[in-house]
């Protein structure tokens, strides 16, 4: 059965994740008045109740944007952009949507194709070797990306948790785009395989084996920053 | 279970984690296989520490993938999508492709008037067939098929074989138009000849062709009511060079091809020139390798890193660099230029750190040694001013802004410091230098034994002085270029010529306002950062860094007393 989403994107990573601790395969109850009340929302936008969509949008843009900066390691104007499109389509393809599916599961498959096309796109330009504008925001430099020095941390734990979260940020990177879709779809948004079986059209066990092998590479990339 | 991809990424062939522990993180093991798992990590030390480091690994994952700030969507996101819902999709405009559709029209028309107009026999002359030697076998045939439907009205006649011979040599092995029995019988036949040259001599056709145009015309009138028509048809609509000619086309069809092919042969030979000049500058392999510069992946020779080396003999980070003691600077022109020649040798060599202050030693002894002395402290008393400064937290290196080209794209131009967009501050270095007191890293600016001289072009203006020693100072423009290999490689050629350019204007300005004035050459300094990568979020595993250093001071030289 599928999880059931909550308000903030779904259900919260917390209770999604399986917890860590071996053994614990239960997975979290799911709020059922959240779950009706998306259904609402859903079947009102599928009406063309604007403020319907609204609130659907509100309740998935995060994990939207998220899934899309990991996926493509992208700057934020870039996920804004693509996070947009998502929602465009999702809107304009909304009646076609039969609830088979969890709404969040739709979103992420349509997320997923445009970051694939997005794929596509930059390896085209990166053959064509295009001459960018000076005013293209570049990966990794962006506003947001670059964290504040604060008064409260240390220079040194800044540093580290800026090593870290870096590191992490590269490590996803560098993994093969068949992975790094499963392990984030996985590790960061909390779904179940068979969540992501659905999105990604594969068999649960190929999706299975596609998250251990990732984490396999993520642990030696990352194996610094592991006890 | 190990794997490797296209980047090199091991899975690492130590591991004997299968995926049953992707289930066990996930807690999706049923409590028999739980049990029977958990058994095997009681028995199996190692397999225990993996399964651990495994868990830990998913727990950082956990944590840090969801948890950057950069990840909370812009506020705006929603309303804009709203926005574009609420726009009306834009109409397609049908303006431009009926202005399309009109102009294709128009050239269609075109080319069949035209076509009409000047006939068949025009467009399918053996002349022309012969200029196209490079037509498929579709166009051989309507070739015959044509010369079949011309026979009845040009009997067909064979020219001598030795002037066939040649023709067929001249359009390399395709047949000449066939002459005519009567063309030859009555004396005319030179005119026939005339026709000739039309296929493809070389340079003797264009005369024959143009003289003998008439002529041609003339034979072609006597043919009969037709023909005669269709050759005063062809006088009337045409020129006679245009009738005659294939040659006239053919000719502009050989200018054009020969335009194309000396566009393209100049191109070569500027590549060919620009790759020589590269090949020229580049250090010998073997200086690479003591460098400890790995070869090039790339071309031979056109990797960043040999283009580098032309400006880049400090092959040091910047954590080296900051460990070393600050040198004196060299003493007189003599003794720089004998440094500047043993900079060279150093790298020719590449006796490493240790090498090059020997050779420094070796070069400042073979230097006048009372000059050496006086400017040398001189020198250092600057140096001690300097210092002092930074001790009193007056250092430039406190307040000087390091920018950052990102240099997707900045192959064009190279952006000045007044210019924001596009340039941004490093957050590395700023957080580096305002995280530590500038009297503690008083030397991190500082490069020690910056390279050679820019390039060539500039050699003039950059009198090898205070190279030995640098640091970078208030009105000096510090950037971090960053950019994978190729990116780099297209900047730094575009950088050559943007220096040249400076160069030449501060060398005209100097000219104007004497040696004092204001301006002053812009000297260059490169110092290797570092071969981070990945240390900035988005970095690529290739990303390269370079500092640039550029200052716009008049060189002034010690002064001997």
């Amino acid at each position: 059965m599928h999880e059931k989403p909550d308000q903030q994107g779904t259900v919260q990573e917390s209770q999604r994740l399986a917890p860590l601790e071996a053994g614990d395969s239960a997975l979290p109850t799911v709020d059922q008045e959240l779950y009706d009340q998306q259904a609402e929302a859903l079947g009102r936008a599928q009406a063309g109740d604007e403020d319907a969509f609204r609130w659907l949008m509100e309740t998935h843009q995060k994990r939207v944007f998220r899934l899309v900066i990991r996926m493509l390691g992208c700057d934020r104007h870039t996920a804004a952009d693509i996070s947009q499109e998502v929602f465009l389509r999702a809107f304009r393809a909304i009646d076609s949507f039969d609830g088979r599916s969890l709404f969040g599961t739709w979103l992420h498959k349509i997320t997923m194709n445009l970051c694939i096309s997005e794929f596509r796109r930059r390896k085209a330009l990166k053959r064509d070797r295009p001459t960018y504008s000076l005013d293209a925001p570049v990966a990794g430099q962006d506003d947001a990306s670059i964290d504040p020095v604060t008064h409260e941390a240390g220079p040194e734990d800044l540093a580290y948790h800026k090593d870290v979260a870096s590191a992490v940020k590269a490590a996803v990177q560098r993994l093969p785009e068949e992975f790094r879709e499963c392990v984030l779809l996985r590790d960061m948004q909390g779904m179940s395989y068979e969540e992501i079986a659905s999105i990604l059209d594969l068999q649960p066990g190929t999706v299975r084996s596609r998250i251990h092998r990732g984490r396999l590479i993520l642990q030696k990339l990352l194996k610094e920053f592991t006890p | 279970m190990t794997h490797r991809d296209d980047d090199g990424i091991d899975g690492g062939e130590g591991f004997k984690l299968d995926e049953r522990f992707a289930d066990w993180v996930d807690g999706r093991l049923d409590p028999a296989e739980l049990a029977q798992l958990e058994d095997e990590l009681r028995r199996d030390e190692d397999l225990r520490a993996a399964a651990d480091q495994y868990r830990a690994m998913v727990g950082l994952l956990r944590s840090e993938l969801p948890s950057h700030p950069e990840l909370e969507p812009p506020a705006d996101l929603v309303p804009r999508v709203l926005d574009q819902l609420a726009t009306p999709p834009p109409r397609r405009r049908l303006g431009p492709l009926l202005g399309s559709l009109l102009a294709a029209a128009a050239m269609i028309s075109l080319m069949v008037i035209l076509t009409e107009t000047l006939g068949p026999g025009r467009l399918e002359s053996e002349e022309e067939l012969a200029l196209n030697e490079s037509s498929e076998d579709d166009d051989r045939a309507t070739r015959q098929r044509h010369d079949k439907q011309r026979e009845p009205q040009f009997r067909a006649a064979r020219p001598p074989e030795s002037e066939r011979s040649d023709v067929a040599k001249a359009v390399g092995g395709r047949k000449a138009l066939p002459l005519t029995d009567k063309l030859q019988k009555s004396g005319q036949g030179q005119a026939g000849k005339s026709v000739k040259p039309i296929v493809v001599e070389k340079s003797a056709e264009k005369d024959a062709v143009r003289g003998d145009s008439s002529g041609a015309l003339k034979t072609r009138s006597g043919l009969g009511a037709d023909g005669k028509k269709q050759a005063e048809n062809r006088v009337t609509t045409g020129s006679d060079d245009w009738k005659l000619a294939g040659g006239e086309r053919g000719r502009f069809r050989r200018t054009t091809v020969d335009k194309q092919a000396s566009k393209v042969g100049a191109l070569n030979s500027k590549q060919k020139a620009l790759d020589g000049q590269a090949a020229a500058e580049l250090p010998a392999e073997s200086n690479r390798r003591n460098l400890g510069v790995p070869a090039s992946t790339g071309q031979p020779g056109r990797s960043l890193r040999d283009l580098a080396l032309v400006y880049l003999k400090e092959v040091a980070t910047l954590e080296e660099v900051a460990k070393r003691p600050v040198r004196a600077r060299s003493a007189s022109p003599a003794a720089r230029q004998a440094q500047g020649r043993t900079e060279e040798s150093k790298v020719a060599v590449g006796t490493g750190l240790a090498g090059e202050r020997k050779a420094d030693s070796k070069a400042s002894g073979n230097a006048d040694k009372k000059t050496k002395s006086r400017d040398s402290a001189n020198a250092e008393g600057i140096d001690r001013k300097r210092s002092a400064l930074f001790a009193q937290g007056k250092g430039a290196v406190e307040t000087m802004p390091v920018l950052v080209f990102n240099l997707p794209g900045v192959v064009g131009s190279l952006v000045t410091k007044e210019s924001v967009r596009g340039v941004s501050e490093a957050p590395i270095f700023k957080y580096f230098l305002s995280g530590k007191k500038a009297v503690e890293v008083p030397d991190q600016a500082r490069t020690l034994r910056i390279t050679e001289q820019l390039k060539p072009s500039t050699q003039k203006v950059a009198v090898p002085v205070e190279s030995q020693q640098y640091g970078w100072r208030a009105g000096d423009d510090v950037y971090m270029v960053h950019g994978d290999q190729a990116q780099l490689q297209k900047f730094f050629l575009e950088l050559r010529g943007y220096l040249a350019e400076t160069a030449a204007f501060a060398a005209r300005t100097q000219q104007l306002q004497g040696k004092n004035g204001a301006t002053g050459p812009v000297r260059m300094r490169i110092q290797r950062a570092a071969n981070r990568g990945l240390s900035t979020p988005g970095d690529r595993p290739e990303d390269l860094y370079f500092m640039l250093v550029l200052r716009r001071a008049q060189v002034v030289p010690a002064k001997r007393k």
